[in-house]
């Protein structure tokens, strides 16, 4: 009994690890790198310009630049609001089937095998690619206009709960200077 | 029972058993150059020479290099045992022999013992460890129960694929990927902590080039009596995730592993000299300091002039595009001088030989 008590005091003494001690080191922890985004969304949002005044900024955070409540006009004339939020991503962040099934899984609804015709409406914004995609469930109607800076991208999502005219959001897009960003 | 000795000592110490050694060692090296065409040089080198066998789905197909120079090492010193008597004659063969032997020694224990490392220092700054680019660990790090040291605690891969008990929590892996890179989710996941939060692992093949590395990406969950944390970890990441244990708090990460040295490299000053009318470098120069328990040490470093010292040397390896940091390759080999003896041994045994036969024929 004592044999096996020493084996295993031993076994476990040689299983846990010591530490090893090493002069004081910087790091860079979790919340530095959220402070450099938001460093980095901070000053780059400062080149995105010329939203309505009527539009009301709300919280964003990383990796959104923006979120705004923007007012609208239903169908029936009454007033609602829809949720903007933008967001910028750099590299490669795949292709058009996958985001249209990225966000068809945001509304619940089943994915495409292949796109078709209408799933993607193509504009030319400053000699930029602009891609809109519409899609809606019973419950929430979504605008997304993917702008392609080719080693960045943008996203402006609009999301409300009936159908939103969303040529104010294009009139944003339009007014920016792409070149610049 | 004698018998049998007689006859394994005498087959393995036979002239036979030679022969066909040193054909199977063709073939190796054969394979081995084919083989790296696809998987390059240092996998190539991993399967097929520094291996006891060559696999193929798990089962072994031929003698690897470490089989071959055993049995040659057995082969040359049982001949000697059964063949040759020690006359002033057999001088030269002596000597050429035991330069060969100790030649596949020397190379066996710098497959054991030997280490490529590498660092990276920065003009004007110091640098206490070094990298291995190829192998990575998982650190836990206490920084804050000492104001003058850290405490790590480190586990390889291995340890970390069987299950990690740390301070009463367990740390198990749910998928761990040898290739990956992370990519920025589309909505945050509240499922996961920090990094994983805003990024998911997106495996990759495993790549063999040489101008390559794979970085592994591993999904855990930490547990405790309480609660389940999950994380991702990441080996190309710089950011040390925050963890707190039994009401500790810590800092954890996937890194390449380090060896930390007793003394510091500062480098003072990197120069790049290029061939006159172009860009292609003729020379670089890295004039550093060796700071040390006993003083700080002057040395430049440049091609073909390593730094040698405390069993490691320094050799000029690259820079980076901006011509501030200096990228040292650093090896550690016990046995470095033994090419040496050994080559010299067998040159004597050469001129020894060379000169006993002339004499014999006049």
């Amino acid at each position: 009994m004592r044999l096996i008590l020493l084996f295993f005091i031993v076994s476990v003494q040689l299983l846990s690890v010591e530490p090893i001690e090493i002069p004081k080191e910087s790091y860079i922890t979790f919340k530095d790198f959220l402070n450099d985004k938001q460093q980095e969304s901070n000053n780059s949002t400062t080149n995105l310009k010329y939203f309505p005044n009527d539009w009301i900024r709300l919280e964003a955070t990383p990796p959104l630049l923006f979120r705004f409540q923007v007012p609208f006009v239903d169908n029936y004339g009454l007033a609602d609001n829809a949720i903007l939020s933008i967001s910028q991503f750099t590299g490669n962040i795949g292709g058009e089937l996958p985001n249209l099934n990225r966000w068809r899984s945001q509304l619940n609804l089943d994915p495409l095998d292949s796109l078709g015709e209408n799933d993607i409406d193509y504009y030319d914004v400053k000699n930029y690619k602009v891609r809109k995609v519409v899609l809606n469930n019973s419950v929430e109607y979504m605008v997304i206009y993917w702008v392609d800076l080719v080693t960045h991208h943008y996203f402006f999502k609009v999301v409300s709960n009936q159908y939103f005219n969303s040529s104010v959001v294009f009139d944003l897009i339009e007014s920016q200077s792409w070149e610049t960003l | 029972m004698g018998n049998i000795i007689k006859q394994m000592v005498s087959f393995l110490g036979g002239i036979k058993l030679t022969v066909f050694l040193l054909f199977t060692l063709f073939l190796l090296i054969l394979f081995a150059t084919f083989a790296q065409v696809d998987y390059g040089i240092f996998e190539a080198n991993k399967r097929y020479f520094t291996s006891w066998f060559v696999w193929l789905n798990n089962v072994p197909i031929f003698l690897g290099g470490f089989s071959i120079g055993l049995l040659l090492i057995i082969n040359l010193l049982l001949s000697h045992a059964t063949k040759f008597r020690f006359k002033l004659n057999y001088l030269g063969i002596f000597c050429i022999h035991f330069g060969l032997v100790l030649l596949i020694l020397g190379s066996a224990i710098t497959s054991f013992f030997g280490e490529e490392m590498q660092i990276a220092v920065k003009e004007k700054s110091s640098k206490n460890y070094l990298d291995y680019p190829n192998v990575f660990e998982l650190v836990i790090i206490d920084p804050y129960s000492n104001e003058d040291f850290d405490s790590l605690y480190i586990y390889s891969i291995s340890e970390l694929l069987k299950g990690i008990n740390f301070n009463g929590v367990s740390i198990k892996v749910n998928s761990f990927y040898e290739n990956a890179i992370i990519n920025q989710r589309g909505i945050e996941s509240l499922r996961y902590n920090q990094l994983g939060q805003l990024y998911k692992l997106i495996p990759l093949p495993k790549t063999y080039k040489m101008d390559e590395r794979n970085v592994p990406g591993v999904d855990v969950d930490i547990s405790s009596p309480d609660s389940v944390s999950k994380y991702i970890f990441w080996g190309g990441s710089d950011v040390y995730q925050d963890i707190t244990i039994n009401e500790k708090a810590y800092l954890i990460k996937l890194r390449s592993k380090r060896a930390y040295l007793p003394f510091s490299i500062y480098l003072d000053d990197f120069t790049k000299v290029d061939y006159m009318r172009s860009e292609t470098a003729k020379q670089f120069i890295s004039n550093v300091l060796l700071k040390t328990n006993d003083g700080d040490i002057p040395f430049t470093i440049e091609m073909n002039q390593p730094l040698r010292y405390s069993g490691y040397t320094f050799f000029q390896s690259s820079y980076t595009e901006d011509r501030e940091t200096s990228v040292f390759q650093v090896v550690k080999n016990p046995s470095w001088q033994v090419p040496y003896i050994s080559s010299l041994l067998i040159v004597i045994g050469l001129l020894i030989q060379m000169t006993g036969s002339m004499r014999r024929k006049s």
